[in-house]
């Protein structure tokens, strides 16, 4: 392993091979081996009509979560700056989204 | 209440859409779709009456279908995250009420259908839910609309027959 390029050594796609210093060699194998596979396999279902419905219902349920989340955020004290950089965006954007529904 | 008590209420567009549009909101939803029409016409009591479906059991059914396609990724119900609250909603609104709040797009679906509701009408900004109801029952799978109507077991020619009976003029 040691002579291997970096690229391979830590590389995700390997049975086995784990995230550089970020999770451990067992679990990542878990990771690797069980979920990401059998999602896979199930996002290769036939019907495209569940696919898609499972898309929108995930769609919405990071809605939902973010939501809910921002609210949380708003009635601990966060800023909207604070919040801004947690998702990504910028303080104006995610202020225009959601402060009708926390204020 | 029964179908032949039915009330032809004309409503205005925006009202529904604002419905639909707070239905969306609940769910998560980005925009306002068919689905979410039929249930802003839930609210009238007269629709169900005619399509025997509470406004409840159609959230619930929609939840339902939300489980189902979630569960076939293996994600779990999601049923833990809260719904997100709705606003009310002025029964006669005004322009402000849909420029100035933020408010979500329509689905070209959904556009069509309150087009085509509102096109025999003179004011076409006036309609009645019956209208928007057989619009929507026009519509076929995968349309969101019509797959609820499938989830929640309503047979749409009987319905169709029963709006034909009470609005023979639609």
């Amino acid at each position: 392993m040691p002579n291997r390029p970096f690229r391979q050594r830590h590389s995700l796609v390997g049975r086995g091979l784990c995230q550089f210093r970020l999770t451990n060699q067992e679990r990542q194998s878990k990771l690797t081996d069980m979920d990401f596979e059998d999602l896979s396999a199930k996002l290769s279902s036939d019907d495209p009509a569940i696919g898609l419905r499972s898309s929108l219902a995930l769609h919405r349920l990071a809605e939902r979560v973010e939501a809910n989340n921002v609210a949380s955020a708003r009635e601990k004290g966060w800023s909207w700056q604070q919040i801004g950089d947690a998702l990504g965006v910028t303080r104006q954007s995610v202020h225009t989204k959601y402060n009708k529904e926390s204020s | 209440m029964t179908s032949e008590s039915l009330v032809r209420e004309a409503l205005h567009v925006w009202a529904i859409y604002l419905r639909a549009s707070e239905e969306a909101h609940r769910r998560g939803d980005r925009r306002t779709g068919t689905d979410h029409f039929l249930l802003a016409l839930l609210e009238d009591p007269s629709i169900e009456v005619v399509l025997n479906v509470s406004l409840q059991q159609a959230r619930q059914a929609l939840d339902s279908l939300d489980q189902e396609a979630l569960g076939a990724l293996g994600l779990g119900s999601g049923t833990g995250v809260p719904e997100l609250p709705m606003r009310a909603v002025p029964k006669n609104p005004r322009i402000r009420d849909i420029a100035q709040k933020h408010r979500f797009r329509m689905t070209p679906a959904a556009k069509k259908v309150l087009e085509e509701a509102s096109k025999p009408n003179r004011r076409r900004l006036r309609v009645t839910a019956q209208q928007v109801l057989a619009q929507i029952l026009t519509l076929e799978p995968p349309d969101p609309a019509a797959v609820l109507l499938g989830a929640l077991g309503v047979n749409t020619a009987e319905v169709r027959r029963r709006l034909d009976a009470v609005t023979p003029d639609s």
